[in-house]
């Protein structure tokens, strides 16, 4: 208990870091991937057989584990940040724009005619029809995908991208269990306040359509 | 090119080991979580309060990160293939469970129905119809598991349980490029071969289930 509370007390800097690190990771990662996400499913919204193809090589890419992805893309793009950042994004890729598809995609064929009907643009169509009713498919997608990229980068310590993972290597490296309690808190905390933030988010945005 | 034929042709042996080794492990892993994960699945049907508990637990535990789950286990149990064979355990119990609960649940009532309307008893009914109707949700629940566990499995390697992660453990810590491909590659085929095969079992008893 004594170390625990020593290394606490001395250390707590260190830990600050590496969860500041890693929300950057995170972050950088969510903003990439869902943007990138947006475009795909925006362009893949007339095309449905080049959307199940490319849903089918994302679904491929998403098989193979993180530990490979992250040692095979190493002498492409090197040790650090942008490794993880990539492997993330690509992860990312087929959780969002699959999401994102079905919500574009999914609405119900009258809504779309009685737009077209009332002489809407299809850039109108995608604004004021299909934007406002995907809205809970996007959202639920966006939580699942930032729930696995809080997961998935913990990994990335091994390339030397920091964040949580590399206290939990440490730790693990070490036997040092303080630094395993600390690492696995810290990430469990993380994750379900992420995800309670986000699952509120979702509600409010159902409410809110249940409403209109 | 001659990295490779070099590791191949001086780490013939060892690659072989680490191959086993990483199969040997998950397939010890799946097999055990499908024997806890099946039957815990069926009893969380048949009672209410269990299947509140039991899932509440599950899903808590299905978006912990994997690595966390090997971690924790090491002040417990140290190093070595015991402490990762019961994280890869935990690991794939989640998705086994969640889907046969499903598959149970998906059952048509007027199946249920016709069941007991030809004079079908509980066993047989269960054998009779409720399983092979579950059948392909249960395989799903283990192909899923399966990608985990071997994903996993990689990362076990640094608790010390062996495996193909100790080549791009190496290739990292010795910044050799040919063991990040060769260790890369070999467990990114080992997940896509077994999903695969386990997908094609799958369909197989979806196509029963069409007759």
């Amino acid at each position: 208990m004594d170390r625990f509370i020593d290394y606490t007390v001395n250390h707590y800097d260190k830990l600050i870091d590496a969860v500041l690190q890693h929300l950057a990771i995170v972050g950088l990662t969510l903003l990439i991937s869902i943007a990138l996400a947006m475009i795909t499913a925006i362009v893949l919204i007339d095309h449905q057989k080049t959307a199940d193809w490319i849903m089918r090589s994302w679904s491929m890419v998403y098989a193979i584990p993180s530990l490979a992805l992250f040692a095979l893309l190493l002498p492409l793009t090197g040790l650090g940040i942008r490794t993880a950042v990539v492997v993330l994004v690509l992860y990312n890729q087929y959780i969002l724009v699959r999401a994102f598809v079905e919500g574009l995609c999914r609405i119900d064929p009258g809504v779309l005619e009685a737009a077209n009907g009332m002489g809407m643009t299809k850039g109108q169509i995608l604004k004021k029809i299909r934007f406002p009713l995907a809205v809970d498919a996007m959202a639920a997608g966006i939580r699942i995908a930032i729930i696995s990229t809080i997961g998935i980068a913990t990994i990335a310590a091994t390339i030397g991208a920091g964040g949580l993972g590399r206290i939990l290597f440490d730790g693990m490296r070490t036997q040092n269990s303080v630094k395993i309690i600390w690492g696995t808190v810290l990430s469990v905390l993380m994750v379900l306040l992420a995800n309670a933030i986000l699952k509120a988010i979702e509600n409010r945005i159902r409410k809110r359509h249940a409403a209109a | 090119m001659d990295v490779y034929v070099d590791y191949f042709t001086t780490k013939w042996d060892q690659y072989l080991l680490y191959l086993w080794q990483h199969v040997y492990i998950s397939f010890l892993a799946l097999l055990i979580a499908s024997a806890i994960g099946i039957p815990l699945g069926i009893l969380c049907l048949r009672n209410r309060t269990i299947n509140g508990f039991i899932n509440t637990f599950f899903s808590a535990l299905k978006i912990l990160p994997s690595l966390v789950i090997l971690v924790i286990l090491i002040p417990i149990m140290g190093i070595g293939v015991k402490p990762a064979l019961v994280a890869l355990i935990v690991l794939a119990i989640p998705p086994i469970l969640i889907q046969t609960t499903l598959g149970f649940n998906k059952v048509p009532d007027f199946m249920m129905e016709v069941a007991a309307g030809l004079g079908m008893d509980e066993k047989m009914t269960f054998r009779r119809v409720q399983v092979p109707f579950a059948m392909p949700y249960i395989m799903g629940g283990i192909k899923m598991a399966a990608a985990e566990v071997i994903a996993s499995a990689a990362l076990a390697a640094y608790i010390g349980s062996g495996g193909l992660g100790v080549i791009i453990y190496n290739g990292i810590s010795l910044m050799k490029t040919e063991y990040l491909v060769i260790g890369g590659l070999s467990v990114a085929a080992l997940t896509l071969i077994c999903v695969t095969l386990l997908g094609r079992i799958e369909k197989k008893f979806l196509a029963k289930e069409a007759i």
